[in-house]
């Protein structure tokens, strides 16, 4: 008995420290690939504690291969929006300005009855008390209420970490070249040189620089009335 | 938070992977050469117990399994950092089982054990074989 509680010991700090290094998203937020992985460590981490005839390496090598497997995934999906689109999948737009989308709720194998329950625990209690409702890639849905005062739409990601997201620049109606030149003219950047930008509904684009080795302060700029 | 803290925890994190990754490359390895040397070192004493046993030599065949069972015992706790620890029973009990049907010469069941040995020892070196076997 007292070699399972070892055993027990030495693989809770293992996962503890695992987890601890896997950030914070492992333990809130969780993307696909973040819940399977914690599911195999979990079950992985059970066998050796259990029987105390398997070495407890057979139990340390895949949670250390998995963690191996997390970073890598999550420093690709970092470095590339279409990696994080394949691992992640991108949020879906259920309903806007209160009409449900049926063939995006097909697509995402959502139930209505999914919505109003998801509706009824943001203390939203009809489909038509919801102007935006945005199933996020974690599998939560987001909702803009019809009451709220404020936020007339959700504002789209329209540059993120130096690459132009097309599909939102199109659903904004901005083209690449006009945001490009109006970067230049008005921020005196590039494209690249943009950390994020995002089109608010009332026409502008708030954006950031990114960081530059030589001075440790992104700026943050605004561009009013950008459209094609 | 100041960044100071984000450095610590991506250092931190890149040492953890390269830890992880050198652990991971040392136990791919590890087994495999601890277990083929080991098959090596008694390969010898195994098919002089052979030989010695069909000519009804039990001495002989006594003083050669006696040397193998020295080497599984001065091995075997190391082994069972790496290997299941009823794999790795298996191999010292046939080897004991061995040893005592030499005293008792009991030639038949004596090859039977020692075949028992020789297959164990290939069972533990084929699992660190990364053939299509294993992995499915």
């Amino acid at each position: 008995m007292f070699t399972s509680f070892i055993r027990t010991v030495l693989i809770y700090l293992l996962v503890f420290g695992v987890l601890r290094l896997m950030g914070k998203r492992q333990i809130s937020d969780m993307q696909p690939f973040d819940l399977v992985i914690t599911l195999l460590i979990a079950d992985v981490a059970s066998v050796p504690i259990s029987d105390t005839a398997i070495p407890l390496l057979f139990g340390a090598v895949p949670i250390l291969t998995l963690f191996i497997l997390h970073r890598l995934l999550a420093h690709f999906s970092l470095k590339s929006v279409g990696v994080r689109k394949l691992i992640c999948g991108k949020p879906v737009l259920i309903s806007a300005e209160g009409v449900v989308d049926e063939e995006a709720m097909r697509a995402a194998n959502y139930t209505l009855g999914d919505l109003t329950e998801q509706l009824r625990l943001k203390d939203v209690f009809s489909i038509s008390g919801a102007k935006y409702c945005i199933l996020e890639t974690n599998g939560s849905l987001s909702v803009i209420p019809a009451d709220q005062k404020g936020e007339e739409a959700p504002s789209l990601l329209i540059v993120c970490d130096g690459k132009p997201m097309t599909d939102a620049l199109s659903d904004a109606e901005i083209s690449v070249g006009s945001l490009e030149k109006r970067l230049r003219t008005e921020c005196g950047i590039g494209l690249s040189e943009c950390f994020y930008a995002e089109y608010l509904p009332d026409g502008s684009v708030k954006l950031q620089t990114k960081l530059k080795k030589s001075s440790n302060k992104p700026m943050g700029h605004t561009l009013n009335g950008v459209k094609k | 938070m100041k960044n100071g803290s984000f450095k610590t925890i991506k250092i931190a994190t890149i040492t953890a992977l390269i830890a992880s990754a050198a652990a991971i490359l040392l136990v791919c390895f590890v087994p495999g050469i601890l277990i083929s040397k080991l098959y090596d070192n008694c390969r010898a004493d195994l098919e002089n117990a052979v030989t010695a046993t069909l000519a009804e030599n039990n001495d002989e065949a006594y003083v050669s399994i006696e040397r193998i069972c020295e080497r599984l015992e001065d091995s075997s706790e190391l082994l069972m950092i790496f290997y299941d620890h009823n794999k790795v029973i298996e191999l010292t009990g046939s080897a004991e089982a061995a040893l005592e049907l030499a005293k008792t010469k009991d030639t038949a069941q004596l090859l039977v054990e020692l075949h028992d040995i020789e297959k164990a020892f290939e069972c533990l070196i084929h699992l660190n074989d990364a053939g299509l076997y294993n992995v499915f």
